[in-house]
């Protein structure tokens, strides 16, 4: 990662910039909305606990170390993927997030609401975090 | 199955809230899946090239490419494939969710 980093840096223009944008490694939340009301299923895992995350931060922090980039701003923003039903999600994250992992009691929660509720207005919630950095 | 992604725009408004509209700008995003970002910021952009190592991810996009983003290159490579060809530089690099 940070090899990636110095090479990206030489790519850029005098003065040019590096957005990165990764998730900030707070669980994942199945949620789902309806009628105002938005309710916490339970929490996608993943199968190497986010690991990769906290690499891609240590990587930022060498990247600023080793004088190649400036931290300019950080922030944060909230991500959401919605679906018809929780099978359809479960079906979109089975072919796009490799290492999901779902709890069968996740799972057994959001069928039940969907039985309760009818489908729709399920939606899967990340945080991730924006960097904004001047490359030095 | 129906499947939206961020159709709120939270993302591309934390983009701009960052970088400005990207006006003029030349772009190296890396990582650019099936452009579901790209075609977002791309549009007053001068040039865009977009790097993404899967393929069907990579097909997606150039199946999706709307009118009028000629800018727009994408390019079926992951980072150590594209660094020996490339000697272009760019006014911003984008890591989207693949540092």
């Amino acid at each position: 990662m940070v090899h990636a980093l110095e090479q990206i840096h030489a790519w850029l223009t005098p003065g040019g910039a590096l957005v990165d944008i990764h998730p900030n490694g707070e669980l994942v939340e199945f949620r789902h909305l309806q009628e105002g009301k938005d309710l916490l299923i339970g929490y996608m895992q993943e199968s190497d606990d986010y690991i990769e995350y906290r690499q891609a931060d240590e990587a930022i922090r060498e990247a600023v170390t080793n004088g190649w980039f400036g931290i300019v701003q950080t922030g944060e923003f909230e991500f959401r993927t919605w679906a018809d039903s929780f099978d359809g999600l479960k079906a979109f994250l089975d072919e796009n997030w490799s290492d999901a992992v779902i709890d069968d009691k996740v799972a057994a929660n959001a069928r039940k609401l969907e039985q309760e509720t009818g489908e729709g207005g399920i939606y899967l919630r990340e945080m991730a975090t924006i960097r904004l950095l001047r490359a030095l | 199955m129906a499947i939206q992604i961020d159709p709120e725009g939270y993302e591309i408004r934390a983009l701009f809230d960052l970088c400005g509209d990207l006006v003029g700008k030349s772009v190296l995003e890396i990582g650019s899946g099936d452009g579901r970002l790209t075609w977002r910021y791309a549009g007053k952009t001068a040039r865009v090239v977009a790097i993404e190592p899967d393929e069907g991810k990579h097909a997606r996009a150039l199946a999706d490419r709307p009118r009028g983003f000629e800018q727009v290159e994408f390019l079926n490579l992951n980072l150590e494939s594209y660094a020996p060809q490339s000697t272009e530089r760019f006014d911003l690099a984008l890591l989207s969710w693949s540092l």
